[in-house]
């Protein structure tokens, strides 16, 4: 057991937990936060295989521009009466 | 004067991006991209070429061969017909249009699996925003989301493929599962058909025609029910008869589903009222028909198959949606006579539905005939009896429409002029133009079978298969 | 290990799609589908002990173990691929939102 192997169980645990999190929530706008957090807990998963340029690429993209349009499309439309 | 094949795919995507600059001029712009391409798909250069710099098995190569020139020179005529038929509808869509037909090519051309991927991605996001026209959003994103499912198992099929082999060239690919367990071949193959069979329009992944095709106008109809499915369907040839040979176990479950789909499609069709949908179950029927075929290895069966539903279709989408908008009804008893104010339309309408159904004289009996005796040799006596009894539903429900809307009113009856829908034609000049031009060469098709074949296969077979299973040359006499 | 945690969110992804008649969150649920198969393409290109695979003057090529690089490719590819759909995905429920007033595909009605 060396510190690759924990870093890479407790990983695996977060990811599949904040997943359970993005799907199961009611709400739209907790949701989309933990889908941000899923992209930064697959960040952080890239960087420990060993692939650093994709996630910086994911840590952008994944994390900061969709969870932006995300944000930006319900945000626009939540006047309509629609529970965030 | 040869010239790469890459710039099938570089122009139109190249343009593209013009026509998004230049919005003023962008429906000149999809016209030249449409008909330059439509012109140089002529003048290719048979063979791999390297792209990239990278040598063959380590950077991506696109392959012509004649299976794939048969492809792209069939996609690139029919984006021409159909903006010919719908210039008005086609020019506010001229970017996606461009990158659209440059994922098709890219699709069909390609000879890596990742950059099919990719392809399949553009080409599919293009399909999306076309699917948008019809004014039913919540069909749209439906689409959205099968496609999006699909390429996420594509992706994944792809991967364990990856794993197994080490590479993503087709041909490479080929030579390294046939060394594989066919069990472990069984869950890659199953997921990738899954991807394919999306855009390909089979049965478990289909649930987006009726919204997307139902709804569908002149143009987006015809690009959907003909030139998309084209394009799907030789991909679907190229992995499944070429790249991953089905084993038979995944190959019984593969030629099931297509034949599932086949006689699933002739029913629903049989069932429907309005025109557009029989027409479009009618689609989902060939393309189960065609990918039957195609995962069973006959290849050349299986393109003429998707080049008579493809010229078919043409036709009668585009008719189809036109009535439609003119009419402002779908109902195709609620049509009744609407041809004998257009009689070239109707004219050309009723060929490429005789023609589906594979009536002798036309295409579409070579077609048939074609493959029924493909399996008839091999000694399978099963699926063409399922062929043959689709094709009665076929033809009874084609010839119920034909009759509504040549000869309203009831049966036994002669047609009074009252009886018929107003006054009011259905295409432009130009469009009744390509049109009456598609039935033509669905006739001389027909009446001369072997050079059709020729120009499809010149080597008589294609990927390796025996090219026509039988020759309708009419001998001279004492030719034994 | 983190190979079977990527598989189980496709699984994850999946259901939410499947259990949800809500546009955006069948939206969150492809992203989520789609950051687990980015996650298993790298762990399948995925080399124990392995080097990040970019040239620099400290890991010079022909001394280390590096991971595969095409694994990696593939993945910022498909990164910029699921950005786009899910930008068009989002412009469709915003269509959806305009016209029927909801983003609960299950008050539309069939047919529309």
């Amino acid at each position: 057991m060396n510190w690759f192997n924990i870093l890479e169980a407790g990983v695996s645990v977060l990811l599949v937990a904040v997943a359970l999190a993005a799907v199961l929530s009611k709400k739209l706008l907790v949701s989309i936060i933990f889908l941000s957090a899923l992209s930064m807990m697959a960040v952080s998963a890239f960087a420990l295989l060993s692939a650093p340029d994709v996630a910086v690429t994911e840590a952008v993209i994944g994390s900061g521009l969709v969870t932006f349009i995300f944000v930006a499309s319900i945000r626009n439309l939540g006047k309509a009466g629609e529970k965030l | 004067m040869m010239f790469n094949p890459v710039l099938l795919i570089a122009i139109p995507l190249g343009l593209a991006f013009i026509a998004v600059i230049f919005k003023k001029i962008q429906k000149w712009i999809l016209a030249l991209g449409i008909i330059v391409n439509a012109v140089l798909v002529f003048f290719v250069e048979k063979g791999e070429t390297a792209i990239g710099g990278f040598k063959i098995p380590f950077g991506i190569s696109l392959v012509l061969d004649d299976f794939s020139a048969a492809g792209v020179i069939l996609i690139n005529i029919l984006a021409l017909a159909a903006i010919v038929i719908a210039f008005k509808k086609a020019e506010k869509f001229a970017p996606v249009i461009l990158a659209g037909l440059a994922g098709m090519n890219g699709m069909i051309l390609t000879g890596d699996l990742f950059n099919l991927f990719v392809f399949m991605e553009i080409t599919a996001i293009s399909a999306y925003i076309l699917s948008s026209e019809g004014r039913k959003p919540a069909q749209s994103f439906n689409y959205l989301v099968i496609g999006s499912v699909g390429s996420v198992f594509y992706l994944l099929g792809l991967i364990l493929l990856y794993n197994q082999t080490g590479t993503l060239n087709m041909v490479l690919m080929t030579e390294k599962t046939g060394f594989l367990e066919q069990t472990v071949l069984l869950l890659p193959v199953l997921l990738i058909f899954v991807g394919i069979a999306v855009e390909a329009k089979l049965l478990p992944m289909a649930g987006w025609v009726r919204g997307v095709l139902g709804n569908s106008n002149s143009y987006t109809g015809v690009m959907f029910a003909s030139v998309y499915s084209s394009a799907a369907l030789f991909v679907f040839g190229r992995i499944f008869s070429q790249v991953l040979v089905p084993g038979t176990t995944v190959g019984i479950v593969i030629i099931t589903i297509a034949l599932v789909t086949f006689a699933a499609g002739q029913a629903s069709a049989f069932r429907s009222k309005s025109l557009r949908q029989v027409l479009l179950y009618s689609s989902i029927a060939q393309s189960g028909l065609a990918a039957a075929l195609f995962a069973t290895g006959f290849v050349f069966p299986a393109v003429l198959v998707v080049v008579n539903n493809a010229i078919g279709k043409l036709i009668m989408f585009s008719a189809a949606g036109s009535l439609e908008e003119k009419y402002g009804t779908d109902d195709y008893i609620g049509l009744g006579g609407a041809f004998n104010k257009n009689t070239l339309t109707g004219i050309a309408f009723t060929i490429a539905a005789l023609s589906l159904t594979g009536l002798p004289l036309l295409f579409g009996f070579y077609a048939k005939l074609n493959v029924l005796a493909a399996y008839l040799n091999q000694g399978t006596f099963f699926v063409p009896a399922v062929v043959l009894l689709g094709t009665i539903v076929e033809g009874a429900y084609f010839i119920k429409i034909l009759i509504k809307l040549w000869a309203p009113g009831k049966e036994g009856e002669w047609a009074d002029a009252d009886q018929s829908v107003g006054d009011k034609r259905i295409f432009s000049y130009t469009g009744t133009i390509a049109v009456i031009l598609a039935a033509v060469l669905v006739v001389l098709s027909g009446l001369l079978p072997d050079t059709a074949g020729k120009l499809i296969a010149p080597e008589g077979g294609l990927l390796g298969d025996d090219g026509p299973a039988i020759s309708l040359l009419i001998q001279k006499g004492g030719d034994q | 290990m983190i190979k079977f945690a990527s598989l189980l969110l496709i699984v994850i992804g999946l259901y939410g799609i499947l259990s949800t008649r809500n546009v955006i969150k069948i939206l969150v649920g492809i992203n989520v589908m789609e950051i687990g198969i980015n996650i298993f393409i790298i762990a399948i290109g995925f080399v124990n002990g392995g080097a990040a695979p970019i040239l620099s003057v400290d890991n010079p090529g022909s001394l280390l173990k590096f991971v595969d690089p095409v694994a990696q490719a593939l993945v910022l590819t498909s990164i910029v691929i699921g950005l786009g759909v899910t930008a068009l995905g989002l412009v469709f429920a915003r269509k959806i939102h305009k016209k029927h007033g909801t983003y609960d595909l299950s008050e539309i009605g069939g047919e529309s």
